[in-house]
């Protein structure tokens, strides 16, 4: 004889249960074609395979919450008795509404049997499900039946006696939004430190039942502390998600029934019809959804310029001043340089991007909050399976528009360590918010109309090479099947302002904390290796001399124009009708001031080549000419060059460095916005490649940091470095030379 | 001179700090955990490592 098992039969109200507990155990139990025929436990004994089974059947109960006796009652058996399996048996015809039950008997992580009942019925409504794909979703084994006939019911013996001899759990866990995650974890933290005899108990389970306010859990919880933690959370969630903790909670249960069903059902006749499904039928569409979200992301980059555009302005002017006054004040000039083109220059630079980054990530939150970010990754699901990943990918993806960091420890989501490579190596391929300084750099000093397009080009850029790139991963060093997922649809939602609030000055915080601290020190440092070693002053002399001669020259000739009564800078349009000069005199005095003109131009040639030596002498200049053969075919000089490197500290470094570079190179102390510089020494073409270098060339060292850990190994964060600046380096050679042949 | 010596402090004080920076971060030393799963990057994280 076999070892005896129990399995316990659960499922909604009428969804055929106590017909499937007659067919197994031949019981004559009472059915009604009405909810709640079951209200206590029933047991019987069957034997099967030389193997004496009993069968246990739960009253009907639409969740797990302590809402009614019922309920309770079937929790207390499936947690206390401990069944070897649970047999959830679900209305096929009501899949989405049925399934409820089933996503919360799985996350008690307990062996798990889904009969999808009533087969028959749902045939006729004209539902159609892939049960293959479903049960591989859910890792759940899915039985068909038509209770009423017995078709089936030997399969679910069969189904439950594997499952309870393996006792395997491989369902997927329900992520909630992350405010909750972050107190479920907090809560969990506090169960295992401070509450005894919870054995039976899942503890991420209590943690969310805690959160719905289950009360019964609450008394086997008897803890202060966790209590105090649940409240403080109750309050928390609510002002982020303006929904109850329990309300967000089943929100999230919908969403990932939904999105398992959408991937799985062909006609879902679902009674929750409402109006996340009316809007979703529009923005989830296989035609539309990928337009209009092309055409969402090109909206927000049109409002971050337009919305960002004066304010960044005020903030230019406000560091023009600031760099004019430190300049006034400190007399020393090293000290001066370091504060006006060191500190000012480097971090100014970066700090008047504040606004365009507030209003972007309003933006993103918008859509974040409101459920339309997880509709993105749905529809891209269908593009994710072409490039052998999972849709679900695409959601560390989203998150790595904001920051590669989050978007790598986001990828923990994904079971298989083959997609999880794949998704941490292409994850800074997404244009994070480190980069857009550099793009509202360059984009409007290069490109006077359709700002917003080459913004939305360029992310679009990064997500295409992101996804080749994964494509080709996964054919060559990465082989093999994605792991398949559920992708979640919770409703949409109203965002509330303290949630979108939060969020944006997280993100502006952030910014300003990293101008104030790292770019501070670095911006620092380069400064000194902008202007250290010192040009020698014998060197130096030649230029000043040369300047000097010139300089006399032109003296001798300003004289010669005062002697005719003309001074030199005088507006010369008033010259042809001014009538106290002769024909001879005026055309003397033009072709004066024509040579103290070119004079002025010869000295200030002499400057410029004087500042270009110094700098050239410099750390960084060496550097970045011993770099410049490497780069110069990508358009690069090397100013450019050592922005590049600075920039694998923190991307926003390139910026600070481009102000720093072109504020020690100004011989007129002028404090005109870095834009106006780049213009001058640099073509729109230029501009692009470096947008697109900055896109996808080495990420920074806390994304190569985040990649190491997370991966456990130093070969994929190396592999990832050389890769992406290999890949950087060969499409911006490609884009410069193509592009020349045009211009 | 004493401006020479002042920038001198300066900019070896942010040698110090950006080097130190780049190693606690290369080698995960950092504090900042990122764990809290947003787009709005390090910030607002509560747990420590």
């Amino acid at each position: 004889m076999k070892r005896d098992i129990t399995i316990a039969l659960a499922g909604n109200p009428n969804a055929g249960k106590t017909t499937i507990y007659n067919a197994l155990t031949g019981a004559r139990q009472h059915i009604g074609n009405y909810p709640g025929v079951t209200v206590e436990k029933k047991e019987s004994f069957i034997t099967y395979n030389d193997r004496s089974i009993k069968v246990i059947d739960l009253p009907g109960t639409y969740s797990l919450t302590a809402y009614s006796v019922e309920e309770v009652v079937a929790r207390n058996v499936i947690i206390n008795e401990k069944p070897d399996v649970v047999v959830n048996i679900v209305d096929s015809s009501n899949l989405e509404r049925n399934l409820y039950l089933s996503v919360q008997l799985m996350e008690l992580r307990i062996p798990l049997v889904l009969v999808f009942n009533m087969k028959d019925m749902a045939q006729e409504m004209g539902i159609k499900i892939d049960v293959k794909k479903l049960s591989s979703l859910l890792g759940v084994t899915i039985v068909e039946t038509i209770g009423s006939k017995g078709d089936g019911v030997k399969n679910i013996l069969e189904a439950a006696v594997k499952a309870a001899e393996s006792q395997e759990i491989n369902y997927p866990v329900i992520t909630y939004d992350a405010i909750i995650e972050r107190y479920i974890s907090s809560i969990e933290n506090l169960i295992s430190k401070h509450s005894t005899g919870i054995e039976n108990y899942n503890e991420r389970w209590l943690a969310v039942k805690l959160l719905e306010n289950d009360k019964d859990i609450m008394n086997i919880v008897p803890s202060p502390i966790v209590w105090e933690e649940v409240k403080k959370a109750d309050i928390e969630i609510e002002k982020m998600l303006g929904d109850m903790p329990e309300t967000a909670i089943a929100a999230a249960r919908y969403g990932f029934i939904s999105g398992a069903c959408q991937e799985t059902v062909t006609t879902t006749v679902e009674a929750r019809h409402n109006l996340s499904d009316s809007i979703d039928s529009v923005l989830v569409n296989r035609v539309l959804g990928i337009p209009i979200f092309l055409g969402l992301m090109y909206l927000v980059f049109q409002l971050t310029f337009t919305l960002g555009d004066p304010f960044m302005g005020w903030i230019e002017q406000f560091f023009g001043w600031l760099g004019d006054k430190a300049g006034e004040i400190i007399h020393h000039d090293l000290l001066r340089s370091l504060v006006v083109d060191g500190i000012i220059g480097g971090v100014g630079g970066v700090i008047v991007f504040l606004p365009n980054i507030i209003f972007l990530f309003i933006a993103i939150s918008l859509l974040e909050a409101s459920g339309y970010m997880a509709r993105v990754a749905f529809i891209m699901d269908k593009v994710m399976h072409k490039i052998g990943l999972h849709g679900k990918s695409f959601i560390p993806f989203l998150i790595g528009f904001g920051c590669s960091v989050p978007a790598i420890m986001a990828t923990r989501t994904l079971d298989n360590y083959r997609d999880r490579i794949i998704t941490m190596l292409v994850v800074p391929f997404m244009s994070c918010g480190a980069r857009l300084p550099i793009y509202l750099l360059i984009i409007p000093a290069f490109f006077k109309t359709n700002n917003a397009f080459v913004l939305w080009s360029i992310y679009l850029i990064g997500i295409i090479i992101g996804m080749l790139i994964a494509k080709l991963l996964g054919a060559t060093v990465l082989k093999g099947e994605s792991a398949p997922f559920v992708m979640e649809l919770p409703p949409y939602r109203v965002p509330t302002i303290k949630g979108v609030l939060t969020q944006m000055w997280e993100r502006s915080w952030l910014y300003l904390k990293k101008a104030g601290t790292i770019i501070l020190l670095i911006s620092i440092v380069m400064w000194a290796l902008t202007v250290f070693p010192k040009y020698p002053a014998e060197k130096m002399a030649e230029f000043t001399d040369k300047a000097a001669v010139i300089e006399k020259d032109m003296n001798v000739k300003i004289s010669e124009l005062k002697n005719l009564g003309w001074n030199y800078g005088d507006n010369l349009d008033i010259l042809d009708t001014d009538k106290k000069f002769t024909d001879e005199e005026k055309s003397k005095i033009l072709s004066l001031t024509e040579t103290v003109e070119k004079y002025e131009d010869e000295i200030s040639e002499i400057n410029h080549s004087a500042l270009e030596a110094e700098l050239e002498y410099s750390a960084a200049g060496r550097i970045g000419k011993a770099l410049e053969p490497i780069i110069a075919p990508l358009g690069f000089d090397w100013k450019i060059g050592t922005a590049l490197i600075g920039a694998f500290a923190a991307k926003e470094v390139f910026v600070a460095q481009m102000g720093i570079v072109y504020s020690v190179g100004e011989a007129d102390e002028s404090s005109d916005a870095l834009r106006t510089k780049l213009q001058e020494n640099y073509t729109p073409l230029v501009g692009f490649s470096i947008m697109i270098f900055a896109l996808l060339s080495a990420p920074c060292m806390a994304t190569f940091a985040i990649v190491r850990r997370e991966s456990n190994s130093w070969k994929w964060p190396f592999f990832q470095l050389a890769g992406m600046t290999l890949v950087a380096y060969f499409v911006t050679l490609i884009i410069y030379q193509v592009g020349k042949l045009f211009m | 001179m004493i401006g020479n010596i002042i920038v001198g402090i300066i900019v070896f004080t942010a040698l110090f700090f950006t080097v130190r920076h780049i190693y606690k971060t290369v080698s995960g030393k950092s504090s900042c955990c990122c764990s809290n799963g947003k787009s709005s990057g390090c910030s607002g994280c509560s747990v420590k490592k």
